[in-house]
């Protein structure tokens, strides 16, 4: 089963859970998967303690950019005018491709009566496979500096983690989604099989998990709720929940050993097992393993 | 003459919004006038952090390929050339759009040689127009959930306003999480880029690539401040922040953790207003003093 945490705003707790979920599974199981799946700020590998063995990177090359000769070029501007993604810059009359607005669609070409607009395809970014320190094996989606393409890039590592996952025979991936609701966390639940939901008591998150909810929707993924931090507006975490009626896996309380477990680089579940946070993961984290994904 | 802010940092959740509302707060109470934008168009939220309200929203629309099958005749150029794969050829000719693959970009339009097909329009988002209780305009940019844009949502949102960021003494712009090309207009007009972090090791990988990204849009021009929110937390990543921020020749103000912040947000309220006295209420003071600094503005 594909497993997707996400929540529509950032730092609620994804990468908490998702890691604690990750290593949940490693134990009970001996083998477990993950797949970072935020690929502009990659931290699944880092809550678990960092890369013990680097087993495989791969450099993705596959975005395709435009690019103008000015010698050959006659300052025509049909290129300013066709390109819908404001990607031609044309101070000074001459125009030049803004690479971070470029789509590599060849509008720009089809329309040079000179001919003078040729492509050469930039780095996407990395897929990095390593086994963490605290032991589950981790995909990692890390996009180029700057890039675009989150999307696909998303879709390489998750097809990664299911390979992986099928060669080492580990019955689940666990997937770690990026803030938002765009294009990498629309490849993230595509073709998944569960979401989990991770908010916090604030407005923001209420609002940003409905969104979520709203694009998950087009997927008929099944979703459920983990209230983090409930404990910081305990009226509120409730009114959450009802607002957002998906069913409650737990409730997570706010505690200082949380930020502790995130400054040692453990997941809490191996540092502390025996503090109640723990033991409100643990509970969680059979339920699902038990009753939801069997 | 006008300061565009953005605030920013790479992870999610360390307290950029709380930092954008706050310093266009404090701004706009010395007597500048504010324009707030809010980028984070996959969640916007900073609405919810002030009293606003708003006068008027404006569809955001991008193109998309109506096929006229009259015209059509099956030739399969726009199939052929689609980069994206969302044009295909049934068999018996007739071509067919798979809209979510589509991004709107005209190139089968341009290489129909018959002219059938024409211009349709779809919903990408919304830009919302307001003004908050403290005097402060708002531009608030909203995606469409399912719409993969955001990027192109951004390019837009700030584009298609810079003209209007000229009638102010201040642009406040509160940025999404990451460090990918959907940064890239906001870093582009920003004078000011407020990076906001926590002390954790994922904030220290996150704002790592976020300075990466930085130097590379900005190629060592222009200001950057560090603010490490949540400062306090028990951690061991204070001196790999120092390190990384001293690196890149940045400076950092800390914001405490307090019990406040978390609060304030159920209340929707803000502590510089509520609380001006506190020490949250301090830091962003300090970060107003950077900014008028490094503008040569008087604070």
């Amino acid at each position: 089963m594909e497993v997707v945490v996400a929540s529509g705003k950032g730092g609620t707790g994804k990468t908490f859970i998702a890691s604690n979920l990750t290593y949940f599974i490693w134990r009970e199981e001996g083998v477990a998967v993950g797949v970072d799946a935020d690929a502009e700020a990659p931290d699944l590998l880092v809550a678990l303690g960092g890369s013990r063995r680097r087993i495989n990177a791969r450099e993705v090359r596959e975005s395709r950019k435009a690019r103008i000769d000015p010698g050959k070029c006659t300052g025509c501007l049909r290129c300013f005018e066709v390109c819908r993604f404001n990607a031609v810059d044309v101070r000074g009359g001459v125009p030049s491709i803004i690479e971070e607005y470029c789509e590599g669609c060849g509008a720009c070409a089809i329309a040079c009566p000179a001919g003078c607009i040729d492509f050469y395809v930039a780095r996407t970014g990395y897929i990095n496979v390593d086994e963490s320190a605290a032991g589950p094996i981790i995909v990692t989606a890390d996009l180029e500096v700057g890039g675009r393409n989150t999307g696909d890039l998303v879709y390489l590592a998750k097809e990664e983690g299911r390979r992986l996952a099928w060669e080492l025979g580990a019955r689940h991936v666990v997937v770690d989604a990026a803030a938002g609701i765009g294009c990498p966390v629309i490849s993230s639940l595509a073709g998944a099989d569960l979401l989990i939901v991770v908010v916090e008591p604030t407005p923001p998150s209420l609002k940003g998990a409905k969104r979520l909810l709203d694009v998950a929707e087009q997927f008929r993924l099944r979703a459920y709720l983990i209230l983090n931090k409930y404990d910081l507006a305990p009226d509120y975490a409730e009114k959450v929940a009802e607002e957002l009626g998906i069913e409650v896996l737990g409730r997570v309380r706010y505690d200082r050993v949380v930020a502790e477990a995130y400054a040692s680089m453990e997941p809490l579940l191996a540092r502390d097992p025996q503090h109640e946070v723990s033991k409100t993961l643990t509970s969680i984290f059979k339920h699902l393993l038990e009753c939801v994904l069997h | 003459m006008t300061r565009v802010v953005a605030v920013a940092g790479g992870k999610g959740g360390t307290g950029k919004t709380l930092v954008a509302a706050s310093i266009a707060y404090l701004l706009s109470s010395r007597g500048f006038k504010v324009l707030i934008v809010d980028a984070d168009v996959d969640n916007p939220s900073i609405s919810s952090l002030l009293r606003v309200e708003f006068t008027e929203v404006k569809e955001v629309t991008s193109f998309k390929p109506v096929i006229d099958g009259g015209r059509c005749t099956g030739c399969g150029e726009c199939v052929r050339n689609c980069h994206e794969n969302a044009l295909a050829l049934l068999p018996g000719g007739r071509v067919v759009l798979i809209e979510s693959l589509c991004d709107g970009c005209g190139v089968c339009q341009l290489v129909c040689p018959v002219g059938a097909i024409t211009e349709g329009r779809r919903v990408d988002g919304v830009v919302r127009y307001g003004r908050e209780a403290g005097g402060a305009d708002l531009i608030v940019g909203e995606l469409a959930p399912g719409c993969r844009r955001t990027a192109a949502l951004i390019t837009r949102l700030i584009e298609d306003h810079k003209d209007v960021f000229k009638k102010y003494d201040y642009v406040v712009i509160d940025s999404p999480p990451g460090a990918g090309g959907s940064l890239y207009p906001i870093i582009r007009y920003a004078d000011t880029v407020v990076a906001v972090t926590e002390p954790t090791p994922l904030g220290v990988s996150d704002l790592k690539k976020f300075l990466a990204m930085l130097e590379k849009y900005w190629q060592g021009r222009r200001q950057a401040l560090v603010v490490i929110n949540k400062y306090g937390l028990p951690s061991k990543s204070y001196r790999e922040l120092e390190d990384l921020i001293s690196e890149h020749g940045l400076r950092y103000v800390k914001i405490p953790y307090s019990d406040l912040v978390p609060a304030s947000y159920v209340r929707r309220e803000l502590i510089v207003a509520t609380h001006p006295e506190s020490e949250v209420s301090k830091s962003m003071n300090e970060i107003i003093r950077y900014i008028a600094a490094a503008n040569n503005i008087p604070a």
